[in-house]
């Protein structure tokens, strides 16, 4: 449904009044509370200026996330598949070699 | 717009603290302490805002290795600001604390009025600023908490696009399309009931 135009701008002028007015009424801001501001800053200590070269390794970490994930799935894909398949090898190895199945059976 | 010899006194004040001095800190807290507490005053409730107006601070702390300078200390503690209450509201939706009541019969009434063509009905309607918040807090805590902040930066405190952007790190074209959805959303929640009774008749 559309609404007049003067009456959204009418409430949105009367909105924006009762917002605004928010910000107007003041906060006791005691030392209290700045002192506890400080007290939290000491406890975190010392903050340095980061070197260029630990900059740029943090933005790349971030950056090669969705690749190392990617990779991850793959690795983890074959790795499942090469499991599998080493089974049936084994399994079919076991079969086909009589001596080695004699030996497996019956090692006395 | 920031005094060039306050952000001279910023960039010393920052390099002190940058250089190991702690207590410098203390300074930049007691020269923004009322500017934080104004954005934070406004996008919080009163009774959370010392607490979000104290992890502001911790935040431009922790950052502070980070601050380019390219913008002014005054407007790059204003996006942290913001971005702190953003977070608050995320975290406040995400465990559902957020109040989510339907607009009373006196809401709707203080709406119907606003907007009516009858100016001195609507002049003493506005100035009855309880339902007024109640109205705009009822409403706000309808939508999710992006279009909270975005309908709060751009169609309540008159922003800009641009700057809403800077402030919340968002890109000039989300904050478009978020603002005009959330608008429509945010009408959608005030005339719902309007609406309603229309269809019925």
């Amino acid at each position: 449904m559309k609404y007049p135009k003067e009456h959204m701008d009418r409430l949105k002028d009367a909105l924006s009044a009762t917002y605004r007015s928010k910000a107007e009424t003041t906060l006791p801001v005691d030392s209290q509370w700045r002192q506890n501001v400080i007290r939290s800053i000491r406890r975190i200590g010392p903050t340095r200026k980061e070197t260029g070269h630990r900059l740029d390794f943090s933005n790349l970490v971030w950056k090669l996330a969705p690749a190392a994930l990617a990779l991850m799935i793959l690795l983890g894909a074959m790795i499942f598949r090469i499991e599998d398949t080493l089974d049936y090898q084994l399994a079919g190895l076991m079969v086909n070699d009589p001596v080695q199945t004699y030996i497996t059976i019956e090692p006395l | 717009m920031q005094n060039p010899i306050d952000g001279v006194e910023d960039t010393d004040t920052i390099r002190n603290i940058l250089e190991g001095n702690v207590n410098a800190f203390e300074r930049l807290v007691e020269k923004y302490q009322n500017h934080v507490f104004s954005i934070v005053r406004k996008h919080v409730p009163s009774t959370q805002a010392h607490e979000i107006a104290h992890d502001v601070f911790v935040r431009a702390y922790q950052g502070l290795a980070g601050f380019s300078g390219k913008s002014g200390f005054k407007q790059w503690l204003s996006g942290i600001a913001v971005r702190t209450c953003y977070d608050f509201w995320r975290r406040k939706y995400r465990m559902r604390e957020v109040p989510m009541s339907e607009l009373s019969d006196a809401h709707r009434e203080w709406i119907e009025n606003t907007v009516s063509d009858d100016s001195e009905n609507a002049h003493v309607m506005s100035s009855r600023q309880r339902e007024a918040s109640e109205v705009l807090e009822a409403a706000l805590n309808q939508l999710s908490a992006e279009d909270r902040m975005v309908i709060e930066l751009v169609y309540l405190e008159g922003c800009t696009h641009k700057e809403a952007a800077g402030l919340l790190g968002w890109s000039i074209a989300n904050i478009k399309i978020r603002a005009f959805r959330a608008r429509n959303k945010l009408h959608k929640i005030l005339f719902k009931e309007k609406n309603r009774q229309q269809g019925e008749r």
